[in-house]
């Protein structure tokens, strides 16, 4: 199978602390990973850098068979926008922008037609059941902004989506429907999928789990 | 586009974005209200200059006797290109002071101006909504009655005559003589300026005498005249001084009226022209080698100075609004600080630094543009208000007697509030780039971190 995304030899290091020595990972078209560790392991830094918001210090990753890890600011920047989802535990929605707005905003950054976008979100919204509703973030539960910050990462159909705890905040059931509906669309849209995650029923939904221990990535043994 | 859709939104939901566009209503609206007043005072000024005066004065070169006024001179006058009309004048400075039959009460300097009537009025200097106003300053003694004083140089004595003179007329076509009074002898009418006659308690109908003393303890002139009318130019350096006269009247009064040896002469000739002053001006210097001056050259001054005062005011205020740059900096260097973690997650989405900085120059602009409209609004909301205030208020905040103009000057120049909104958009502009930019340097992966608990 072709990976969407591939990452080979990752390393990355704080000072003294070296964090990833080698990390490898290949994802394919719909195909969901978790990625799981103890804390300060490094998963998020993994996540930063396969979402070109950090730099590796040395390795490679490739979306689509694109070496992305070496790009200018402004090309990272403008895969980011195209090419790359993100799902993050605090939603990091933006509070002066509508349910909507903020759903849009993805599409505004990628540069998409707004009409196919506002036709898409609405698509989008609606099959998270926050059909018809445009009214203020602030008074929605934690459930419904993680839906909102999925439909806001799925716009521009991207080929990796990330997600780092996307149910760390939210309660066991609603995490369920999230995570369901994470994982409906992810496959739908053949994307990349990798999902951080502390939580072993998050793990249980990807097709193949990770472990992240001494800056390397196991196969994770399956669980009973 | 996403720099336009965040920048709006930013300054629509950001109350720190209203402080900065108040602070800018201020500084466009109060600029603005001085400075169209300003103007307004330049206005008038070089209004009453204008009106008054001449658009071309032609004078002897070197004589202190002036030119002789021949019906050949005034023609060669008329011949000049652009010369529309021709009116002599006699120039002289003089002494007022009460007719003998009541008494001397006091001498007052004053300038005699002699002119042909109907000529001046074809300049526009002796216009009938000049005639008998009251004083502006002081007013010592009542006006008199229309049916009382005289108009022009008609005296009411000149009325009765021409009256008795049409009666003698109708009486003779008749055929039916009848008694008819004696016809009385009339003096010479004089128009003086508002502000000349009445502090000193004079008013029309009052016989006064002029006289130029001839600097040895007699008079080169001496002439007994009465007050017909009062003449209000609105320039008070005229309306205290000036005294109006029949041109052969002030002719004697100044030496210059025709003699066995001599022609009568005039000090100068006033032209009309419709054509550019300047060169009309050069023209009839070409042609009958006298001095011509144009009205700016002889009263440019006054106008000049208002000029300049009017653009040392801009310049102030626009210094003035220089001190916004430091609200509109710390009210965008606040939205940067409150939008820190907006601003990191759009860099994660892949928002363009440009895009972010746009937002914010975008923003900083509209807010400039926005609160000069509303500053523009508001002070010709207080220019517009300020006389009505002042007469409801029965306070005068421009008085008279400081300004001599009867209401505060105002004018509504749009150049004055487009100039002081264009300036702010500039300052408010210079004062965003530095928060832009700052907006820009958010990385995203710290915001991200930030908010990953």
């Amino acid at each position: 199978m072709t990976a969407r995304l591939a990452a080979d030899g990752i390393c990355k290091r704080y000072g003294m602390l070296r964090v990833l020595d080698g990390a490898s990972l290949r994802v394919a078209a719909g195909e969901i990973v978790a990625i799981r560790g103890a804390s300060g392991t490094g998963k998020s830094t993994l996540l930063h850098i396969l979402g070109l918001l950090d730099r590796a210090d040395a390795g490679s990753v490739r979306i689509d068979g694109v070496e992305v890890a070496n790009l200018s600011e402004r090309q990272r920047a403008r895969w980011r926008a195209r090419r790359i989802g993100f799902v993050f535990q605090s939603f990091h929605l933006l509070a002066d922008f509508s349910i909507r707005e903020n759903v849009l905003m993805s599409a505004r950054t990628a540069g998409m037609p707004l009409a196919e976008a506002r036709a898409r979100a609405d698509a989008l919204l609606a099959r998270v059941g926050l059909g018809g509703r445009d009214g203020r973030i602030d008074v929605l539960s934690g459930g419904e902004r993680q839906r909102v910050a999925l439909c806001r990462a799925l716009l521009p159909r991207p080929a990796v989506l990330l997600a780092d705890e996307p149910t760390g905040n939210l309660d066991p059931a609603t995490a369920r429907t999230v995570l369901d509906e994470l994982v409906d669309l992810a496959r739908r849209e053949a994307s990349a999928v990798v999902i951080v995650t502390h939580d072993q029923a998050v793990a249980a939904r990807a097709d193949r789990t990770w472990l992240l221990a001494d800056g390397k990535l196991h196969a994770a043994p399956a669980e009973p | 586009m996403l720099a336009l859709h965040l920048g709006l939104r930013w300054l629509i939901r950001r109350r720190a974005a209203w402080l900065a566009a108040a602070a800018i209503v201020l500084t466009v609206a109060v600029p603005v209200v001085i400075v169209d007043l300003t103007q307004g005072w330049y206005r008038l000024v070089a209004l009453n200059a204008r009106a008054y005066e001449a658009d071309v004065v032609v004078r002897a070169r070197s004589s202190a006797h002036g030119l002789r006024d021949t019906a050949e001179g005034r023609a060669a006058l008329l011949a000049v290109a652009g010369v529309q009309s021709v009116a002599p004048f006699v120039e002289s400075w003089a002494i007022l002071s009460r007719s003998r039959i009541e008494g001397l009460e006091g001498n007052i300097p004053c300038q005699v101006q002699g002119i042909e009537w109907q000529r001046d009025a074809e300049l526009g200097r002796v216009a009938p909504s000049l005639l008998h106003p009251p004083p502006v300053l002081e007013l010592r003694a009542p006006p008199l009655t229309p049916a009382e004083r005289g108009t022009g140089f008609v005296t009411p004595g000149w009325r009765a005559l021409t009256a008795l003179a049409g009666l003698h007329a109708a009486t003779a076509v008749g055929g039916q003589p009848c008694a008819l009074p004696p016809a009385p002898r009339p003096r010479a009418g004089i128009v003086c300026g508002r502000e000349l006659l009445y502090p000193y308690g004079m008013r029309p109908g009052e016989v006064i005498q002029l006289a130029v003393p001839n600097g040895t303890g007699g008079t080169i002139g001496r002439v007994t005249a009465e007050i017909s009318d009062t003449i209000g130019t609105g320039v008070l350096e005229i309306d205290r001084s000036i005294v109006l006269a029949p041109l052969p009247l002030a002719q004697r009064l100044a030496g210059l009226h025709a003699r066995p040896e001599r022609a009568a002469r005039v000090s100068g000739y006033r032209l009309a022209t419709t054509d550019d002053i300047d060169a009309v001006a050069a023209a009839v210097e070409r042609a009958t080698g006298l001095a011509a001056y144009t009205w700016l050259e002889l009263r440019g001054n006054t106008v000049k100075m208002m000029e300049i005062q009017r653009n040392l005011f801009t310049v102030s205020m626009i210094a003035v609004q220089l001190l916004t740059v430091f609200v509109v900096y710390a009210v965008f260097s606040t939205m940067v600080a409150e939008l820190r973690h907006d601003l990191g997650v759009l860099r994660g989405l892949g928002a363009r630094r440009r895009d972010l900085a746009g937002a914010f120059l975008i923003a900083g602009t509209l807010c400039s543009v926005l609160g000069g409209l509303l500053g523009w609004a508001l002070s010709w909301g207080v220019l517009a208000a300020l006389n009505p205030l002042s007469d409801a208020l029965g306070f005068a905040l421009f008085p008279e007697s400081v300004f001599y103009t009867p209401q505060a000057p105002t004018s509504f120049d749009a150049w004055i509030p487009l100039l002081f909104i264009a300036s702010m958009t500039t300052i408010g502009l210079a004062a965003v780039l530095v928060p832009a930019w700052r907006a820009t340097r958010i990385e995203p992966i710290a915001v991200i971190r930030e908010g990953a608990g």
